[in-house]
């Protein structure tokens, strides 16, 4: 293979030094000059951001639904939290109203079971107008007691009405079903039990209760607008449906802690509510999760997008780095490699104990699928300014081709073996100007050498030509010949007059004080106006003059005589 | 350069034509995987179903939609009275109605007036007879309305009899009730008067709390299937048929324990009542069976375990054994060829036997592909885990052996007089209740009867 090479080399530098043909040359050149135009325009392109534009739209877009995705998760769930924050407050008057009644202390309920019925039911309205009045996907009550004595660490009594309803969140008309509580209580308002219903919570499943809980017993002299917590997403036990638990404690006029209520936002709300517009990127879907050192903690957040996301992305944390600048890259397990934009949401106002807890609302799209938008905008630009190029040098081949043709035709012809006079003239002065040299170094060359031969003068071979046989033109052809002659401008008949006096160019261009440039126009106005192609075929003519001026001469000397 | 311009060209034709020719075979196939079609889902496969499904719709959505360029896309999940409510509003026009999604789970019933506007999908377009012949036939025919096939089968499910074994065994022991009596609706009755009495008798000092024992989902299907069992049919040209002796058995069957409140009259689902051991027994949809736990709770908040057996529908005395075929299936609204065409690759994926049997095992539904109906089904039964599915499917297997089927009637107001006829009956019955406490006994139980089924077929 080395000695191939070698050999290839050596055909190539040996086929160089014979100079390379004037095709390719010109080719080269046009080529060179097409594809230095090309790249100044891409140049320009780069500096004006044009490759870039997807990136940027890209940029925008995603932006665009960060900012209303964040105003209206920080909306809607600081309603929740406030709305939540006038239920405790109703809910826990009207436990403290009816306990006091009953003259049991507030701390003294996990006590007395048998009030928890009557004590639920009479929460009812407020939990249903709550539930139907709110965003939610749910609404609870949980008290820190059990219908079982001694049970209140394992169980807990309470009430969970959930919202199913098919279509996007509205109050009116919305069907409800009880997941926790007395069965008595839901029946007394024609409320569905859940197939996965049980009477009370239990304790493994009500963790974000102990937190509220404990967190207002410690943080009493909070109000309790700063109390509210936010549960990262979670699953009730037998639940199908997981979601975002807003827990806000109950407490009595004497600072005890009954339990807590709040409000669920549930998955398929998520999803209702804040799914972006998917017409420009399909599989584009909002997160709002809580962000650690790691990133972003899907099993702990809710997503809005095309359902197939959840199963795959929800249990696992999403890393973020800045690879993709301007947007972050998250990374999920093996196969989740997305793109985005996230945005702190505040869930907790100032004072919160709980305001260390950073949430973030992001907007994202499998990365693929970014690439691809940005790439798509450019596609279009490259194939374009690709096209333009094949077509450049397309043109630049034909051009040259074309320019280069007449000559290689000439030099085909001189190889040939045609005289130089007889050659076509072509469209380029300095190869006419050459063939025209040639031609009259040609006839100078034979002179000399037939000078050579015979002895005679140039001169005499002249008038021997003139001797010679007249060439055979038509009448008419001469004819037209005589009547174009009448067309010479003043100095062009000067220059022709020599010529039929057998001057050569350069006597000529000495006789009359001009310059060889100046002959050699004349000559080309010359020849066109008198339909020659030739210096060969115009002294034809002159020749022929001659002959019919001896022939006139001869003709007026045997009149006289 | 003529000859490299002639190869030039040749060469632009032929890309020319290759281009045009991929662009011709892709012309079949409306889908585009780089821009891909989102599809809508409304289903009523919640709770414990919704894990099964959401796990199937991701599996497509990955694989196969992510080939053709199709992502489902589930936009509520309700339950199946819920969507339908939602449907017809969809279907009236009504204000404020939600938007169609793209694909729906619905009962013929409710499909009927969408394919009277002209707003389904004809999937007899997007499914060869040779695919079809691979469905359980009369599935694909109880999906079929006017010219074409408007509801593709999805959950094939009949009624059994949910019975809590273990309140009942308590109950038969001093009662002489053997399991018997649940093979006629007469028996049932009897039976149910009996631990009416019985749960009664343990309060003496407060009279009529005894307890409910039966209870049905569904009472107009109750009539249906027992007017059949007796060859007879409760609709007659679009109108009930309540004259005959055939509909009187089935209201002296049931109209009795009803008053005395042997039977509960309940709004909501029987699995309601038997969650609080409220109930011994309903008959409703084979796949209600995940409503059915494994405990019972008490109101003073007792935790008891219990089994459940599951039985065929009861069987009028002398009748036929014949059974109600229930189930939705899936509809897809009319919109355009690509939402269409992927809305049925989706339903041909989903129904595929493995699939198809997937969503059985884990739902308590039926198959409906052939292979899977007739052939797998013992096979799967042994692989399903969930032992309440499990023991369901036998005793459906079975019912499918020895019963004959019947399809609800689809006709334009049908859903509307069953609807009429279920609520009706419901408060005429806790009306006749309420008279019959009031009376303490003194009232003739055969004379309120008598008297209400004259009224009731006055009305």
């Amino acid at each position: 293979m080395v000695q191939d090479a070698l050999a290839l080399w050596k055909k190539i530098k040996a086929k160089g030094e014979r100079g390379t043909t004037l095709y390719l040359r010109l080719f080269v050149f046009f080529a060179f000059f097409v594809v230095a135009l090309v790249l100044a325009f891409l140049l320009i392109l780069n500096i004006a951001g044009v490759f870039h534009i997807g990136i940027h739209k890209s940029q925008a877009w995603f932006e665009n639904e960060l900012e209303h995705l964040s105003q209206d998760i920080s909306n809607d769930y600081g309603n929740l939290s406030v709305h939540g924050v006038n239920l405790s407050e109703k809910i826990s008057k009207s436990m403290e109203s009816y306990l006091k009644e009953a003259r049991v202390a507030p701390s003294g309920l996990a006590d007395h079971p048998e009030l928890l019925e009557e004590l639920l039911s009479l929460q009812m309205p407020d939990l249903l107008s709550a539930l139907q009045n709110n965003k939610c996907g749910g609404a609870f009550l949980i008290l820190d007691a059990s219908v079982i004595p001694q049970a209140h660490m394992r169980q807990r009594a309470g009430l969970f009405l959930k919202r199913t309803e098919p279509n996007t969140v509205g109050t009116m008309g919305s069907k409800l079903h009880c997941l926790r509580g007395p069965a008595n209580i839901a029946r007394e308002n024609s409320i569905e039990l859940l197939g996965q219903w049980q009477m009370e919570f239990t304790g493994s499943e009500t963790d974000f209760f102990s937190l509220a809980v404990e967190t207002s017993r410690k943080r009493s002299e909070l109000p309790l607008s700063r109390l509210y917590y936010w549960s990262p997403r979670r699953l009730l036990s037998g639940n199908s449906e997981a979601g975002m638990l807003l827990s806000v404690p109950l407490i009595t006029s004497d600072g005890t802690v009954l339990g807590i209520c709040g409000f669920e936002v549930s998955s398929m709300l998520f999803k209702q509510s804040y799914s972006p517009d998917n017409s420009v990127y399909a599989r584009v879907f909002s997160v709002l999760a809580p962000v650690k050192e790691s990133g972003l903690h899907m099993d702990g957040g809710l997503l809005a997008g095309n359902s197939y996301l959840n199963s795959a992305l929800g249990g696992n944390i999403a890393v973020i780095s800045e690879e993709d600048a301007p947007f972050n890259r998250y990374r999920s397990g093996e196969q989740g490699d997305y793109s985005g934009v996230q945005r702190t949401v505040r869930l907790y106002p100032a004072g919160s104990p709980y305001q260390e807890d950073i949430w973030a609302a992001a907007v994202m799209a499998p990365r693929e699928d970014m690439q691809a938008a940005a790439r798509k905008g450019i596609l279009g630009l490259q194939l374009g300014i690709g096209v333009l190029c094949l077509l450049s040098l397309l043109a630049a081949a034909f051009v040259s081709r074309r320019y280069i043709l007449p000559v290689l035709k000439t030099l085909e012809g001189i190889k040939n073996g045609s005289g130089y006079a007889a050659l076509p003239k072509t469209q380029y002065q300095e190869i006419n100007d050459l063939l025209e040299f040639l031609a009259a170094q040609d006839e100078a060359v034979s002179a000399a050498l037939a000078e050579a031969k015979t002895g005679k003068t140039p001169a005499s071979v002249g008038t021997e030509r003139e001797n010679l046989k007249p060439p055979d033109l038509d009448p008419e052809q001469y004819q037209r010949f005589l009547k174009c002659l009448e067309t010479l401008s003043p100095a062009e008949r000067r220059v022709f007059d020599l010529y039929v006096r057998e001057y050569r160019a350069k006597d000529i261009a000495a006789e009359l004080h001009l310059s060889m440039n100046t002959v050699k126009y004349h000559n080309g106005n010359i020849y066109g106006k008198l339909e020659v192609g030739s210096r060969k075929e115009l002294l034809s003519y002159i020749r022929f003059m001659h002959c019919q001026q001896k022939r006139e001469e001869e003709e007026h000397d045997e009149h006289l005589s | 350069m003529k000859s490299r311009l002639k190869h030039f060209t040749v060469l632009l034709v032929a890309l020319a034509l290759l281009t045009a020719g991929c662009a011709k075979a892709a012309g079949k196939s409306p889908l585009n995987p780089k821009e891909p079609v989102t599809v809508s889902m409304w289903h009523n496969f919640g709770g414990e179903m919704q894990t099964t499904i959401d796990a199937l719709i991701d599996e497509f959505n990955s694989t196969v939609g992510r080939e053709q360029g199709i992502i489902i896309n589930v936009t509520a999940i309700t339950s199946s009275a819920e969507l339908q409510k939602s449907l017809n509003m969809i279907a009236s026009g009504d204000p404020g109605a939600p938007a169609m999604p793209d694909i729906a789970t619905a009962y013929p019933k409710t499909a009927i007036l969408f394919q009277q506007k002209g707003m389904l999908a004809n999937l007899d377009d997007y499914f060869t007879e040779e695919e079809l012949a691979g469905y359980v036939p009369q599935f694909v025919e109880e999906g079929r309305i006017g010219d074409g096939l408007y509801v593709f089968p999805i959950s094939k499910s009949t009624e059994i009899l949910y019975l809590n074994q273990t309140l009942f065994d308590q109950f038969a022991v001093e009662n002489q009730v053997t399991m018997e009596c649940f093979s006629t609706f007469e028996g049932l009755a009897d039976a149910a008067q009996k631990y009416y009495d019985w749960t009664d008798a343990k309060t003496p000092d407060v009279p009529n709390d005894g307890k409910a024992f039966y209870a049905a989902d569904s009472w107009v299907n109750l009539a249906q299937a027992g007017m059949r069992q007796q060859g007879d049919s409760l609709f007659d040209a679009e109108n009930l048929n309540l004259d005959g002796d055939s509909y009187r058995r089935i209201w002296e069957a049931v109209c009795p324990p009803a008053i005395t409140g042997a039977f509960a009259i309940y709004d909501g689902y029987s699995s309601d009542l038997s969650k609080t051991g409220d109930l011994v027994c309903s008959t409703g949809s084979s796949a209600g069976i995940l409503f059915y736990g494994d405990t019972i709770t008490h109101p003073d908040g007792r935790v008891e375990r219990v089994e459940y057996s599951i039985l065929p529908f009861p069987v009028f005395e002398g009748g036929e054994k014949i059974a109600i075929q229930r189930g939705n299936g899936m509809m897809v609204s009319k919109s355009d060829r690509t939402h269409e065409y992927a809305s049925a690759v989706f339903l041909r994926w989903f129904t595929a036997p493995e699939q198809n049997m997937r969503f059985i095992a884990s739902t308590g539904y039926l198959p409906v592909s052939k292979e899977a109906f007739e052939n797998r089904m013992e096979t799967e039964i042994e692989r399903v885990e969930d032992y309440r599915i499990k023991k369901m499917l036998v005793a459906v297997t079975e019912m499918y052996r020895d019963y004959q089927f019947f399809v609800a009637p689809v006709f334009e107001g049908f859903d509307s007089m069953s609807k009429a006829y279920e609520q009706d009956f419901k408060q005429r019955m806790v009306s006749l209740h309420e008279k019959w406490i009031v009376s303490d006994g003194e009232a003739s139980l055969e004379k309120m009867t008598a008297e209400a089924l004259r009224e009731w077929r006055g009305r």
